[in-house]
């Protein structure tokens, strides 16, 4: 796992050089994450300010960034090939379907050399820059949420719509890794879903075959991410996923437990065999709402809403009864 | 949505065309291409095809039957013939010219094909998506599209295939409806295997229970017990491999065969007999015959005949059409709830006028009722 480092940082400039890092970020998956900017009097007198001729509709490199503003800069370092492709997946999920909903991808580069210098690097980079949401993360407000149903349907049809383009794509993306460290709330309220470092095509084959059980993040991931048949992963793991965020949002009370001490089967088995009490019995949630988490965290994923448009349906008429019910 | 029944057109398309189109028999069609060439199927009526589905029969790829290669997008047809290897390369475009066949052609909804896979590979999905399934998801857009899956019976009886293959069916969004058809190998014309009827009827109802319209393909009488888990669509078909699903007639030839002897369908009995049979029935067994036999046109035309019909003739098809209507217009009107106890009397109906049968008169083997304690075991119990 890469950690951020002043040599990292070093490294990290030399490659773009009229970057200039404020203060790292949280990390996330097995990126280091910088807050940082573009200085466009700081680019080296050398770099070419026209576009490649191989690429003449690219904008030129390091020129204008400036303008973008506060940046969220993502490195990994000597990543295997597999990380490094799963990386140039999200950057090609996010080219190819531009969801709203999500930070707008800047600029993505496998770095194997300094591009100034040609000299080759001692571990090779891969960077990429995106845009910086101005919010609150929804780890850090958790709290907020506990025993409003409202806020809580609120903030899940918010996911549910921010990954509306990904599930209904041709390619049908699944995102994969919901959970509060992945989800923003602008200052506006909108939600903004963040990392889509493992989402994938439905069916598709994995960037990495090394792994035999799918990535996924151990008490948020669904019953069939810790299964091999990678071809029945589809949107409803996200839907699993938003039951948990829902269920512990409302309740404060995480419905599948895990530690970084448990082993991979142990995180499976307390997925695929525990059973959540139900919210309305937790937490006297209304019976609703319990059902409609209870529904989606289903182990079996045939039983869980049939489509987004049917799971966002019924969110909505959730938001509704829930302001009824204030 | 009622439950509807569907004519599974096989050889001889037009009568099933006409059964539908005069007679207003069944609720629409599921066409064939391995029985009508593209040229046909462009020439039945614009509200006909509204009410039908074109199922393009990818199950084997690479049959070569001549009415099959008459549709440009059937794989055999694609880069010099069908290659697993190479087919990848060319999924994309035969889904599009597949869907917007379907589309131009007004049917009523697009059918997704599958193919057959006549092993229960581990990585049957996935096949299943490499080889069209993904293609045609990316191609139709945002549907609604009904899925065609064939599948072998051990996949419906085995609890943690059904999972899988309910799990697969229902992550498409697009999808909206199931057309599915299941290959049970037997010897025996009617199911008599109540194991694999009693799984079925909770497959059915697990597929039902998701939302999902559920459309059941080749099913000979047996369709009729299905209407106890809701409303799926069955079918009802001519010959007998409209009525059991199997691959093989993909790749049987064409040549003259010596048919079968011509059966006469006794909705009391629940089972199709042997015509001759059926005549010693009504001679032997008047009331027996009254209550088994549901008349028609068709069945009186094929009983008044001074020589007896042949299996090639329509009569005693259309006779079948016909019952099959008036079984099902009577079963839909009996509410979900109550139709397990419908049926349930309707079975032992036929047994007992099977019982009532006198001694000396010897069914032939397809015509007893061997079927019936099986059926009511499967509905008892699923």
């Amino acid at each position: 796992m890469p950690t951020d480092s002043p040599q990292l940082q070093t490294v990290v400039v030399d490659c773009l050089p009229s970057l200039i890092i404020e203060r790292p970020l949280a990390e996330s998956g097995q990126r280091v994450v910088y807050l940082a900017k573009f200085d466009d009097s700081r680019i080296p007198a050398d770099v070419e300010r026209q576009p490649s001729e191989d690429e003449p509709d690219s904008p030129p490199f390091l020129y204008g960034w400036q303008d973008w503003g506060r940046i969220v800069v993502k490195v990994v370092a000597g990543a295997g090939a597999d990380t490094i492709a799963r990386l140039e997946a999200e950057a090609d999920i996010l080219a190819a379907v531009r969801p709203k909903n999500f930070p707008k991808l800047l600029y993505a580069n496998h770095f194997a050399e300094n591009p100034v210098t040609e000299v080759r690097l001692a571990q090779p980079l891969y960077v990429t820059v995106e845009e910086f949401i101005e919010g609150s993360p929804l780890e850090d407000i958790c709290n907020q949420f506990v025993g409003d149903e409202r806020r809580t349907a609120d903030l899940a049809l918010g996911v549910a719509n921010a990954l509306m383009p990904l599930w209904v794509h041709p390619k049908l993306f699944v995102h994969r890794d919901i959970k509060p460290p992945n989800v923003l709330i602008r200052t506006t309220g909108e939600v903004v879903v963040i990392d889509l470092g493992i989402a994938r095509e439905t069916g598709a084959k994995g960037v990495t075959e090394t792994g035999y059980i799918a990535p996924h993040t151990p008490g948020y991931a669904a019953p069939e991410q810790f299964k091999a048949d990678k071809a029945l992963i589809c949107f409803k793991a996200d839907f699993f996923a938003i039951g948990v965020l829902m269920y512990r949002l409302l309740s404060g009370v995480q419905p599948f437990h895990w530690d970084p001490n448990m082993d991979r089967l142990d995180v499976a088995i307390a997925t695929m065999k525990h059973e959540p009490k139900p919210l309305a019995a937790l937490c006297n949630a209304s019976r609703v709402f319990s059902d409609f988490v209870e529904k989606a965290m289903q182990k079996e994923q045939f039983k869980r809403q049939r489509t987004p448009d049917i799971f966002i349906a019924e969110l909505q008429a959730l938001c509704s009864l829930a302001g009824t019910n204030k | 949505m009622p439950m509807e029944l569907l004519h599974q057109v096989g050889h001889n398309a037009s009568w099933n065309v006409s059964s539908f189109q005069e007679e207003e028999c069944g609720d629409g069609l599921i066409l064939s291409p391995l029985h009508q060439t593209i040229q046909i199927v462009e020439q039945l009526q614009p509200a006909t095809r509204a009410t039908s589905l074109f199922d393009p029969q990818f199950y084997l790829p690479n049959s070569r039957k001549k009415k099959l290669l008459s549709y440009p997008f059937f794989p055999e047809q694609v880069d010099g013939g069908f290659q697993t290897g190479t087919f990848a390369e060319h999924a994309a475009q035969v889904a599009r010219d597949c869907i917007d066949f379907q589309v131009e052609q007004g049917f009523r909804k697009v059918v997704v094909p599958t193919r057959f896979l006549d092993e229960m590979y581990p990585e049957y999905f996935q096949m299943q998506e490499e080889f069209s399934v993904r293609a045609f998801m990316a191609a139709a857009g945002k549907g609604p599209l009904c899925l065609s899956v064939a599948v072998k019976a051990s996949m419906i009886r085995h609890p943690s295939w059904r999972r899988m293959l309910l799990d697969w069916i229902t992550s498409f969004h697009q999808v909206d409806e199931l057309y599915l058809m299941y290959e049970h190998i037997r010897e025996t014309k009617q199911i008599q295997d109540q194991d694999f009827l009693r799984e079925a009827l909770r497959f059915f109802r697990e597929v039902m229970a998701t939302g999902l319209k559920l459309t059941i393909g080749y099913t000979n009488t047996e369709g009729l017990l299905y209407a106890t888990v809701g409303d799926p669509n069955i079918t009802m078909g001519a010959f007998e491999n409209t009525r059991i699903f199997s691959v093989d007639k993909f790749v049987e030839s064409d040549g003259d065969r010596r048919g079968p002897k011509a059966r006469i369908y006794l909705p009391g009995l629940m089972n199709w007999v042997q015509f001759q049979d059926a005549k010693l029935i009504r001679q032997q067994a008047p009331r027996v015959w009254d209550r088994a036999y549901m008349p028609t046109k068709w069945g009186e035309e094929a009983l008044a005949q001074a020589v007896e019909p042949t299996f090639n003739q329509s009569a005693l098809y259309k006779h079948y059409f016909l019952n099959m209507q008036s079984q099902l217009n009577v079963l839909k009107q009996v509410p979900v709830k109550d139709r397990r106890g419908y049926l349930l009397e309707r079975v032992a109906d036929a047994i007992a006028n099977y019982q009532a049968l006198p001694r000396g008169l010897n069914l032939e083997r397809h015509g007893t009722g061997a079927h019936l304690a099986a059926w009511q075991n499967a509905l008892e119990t699923f």
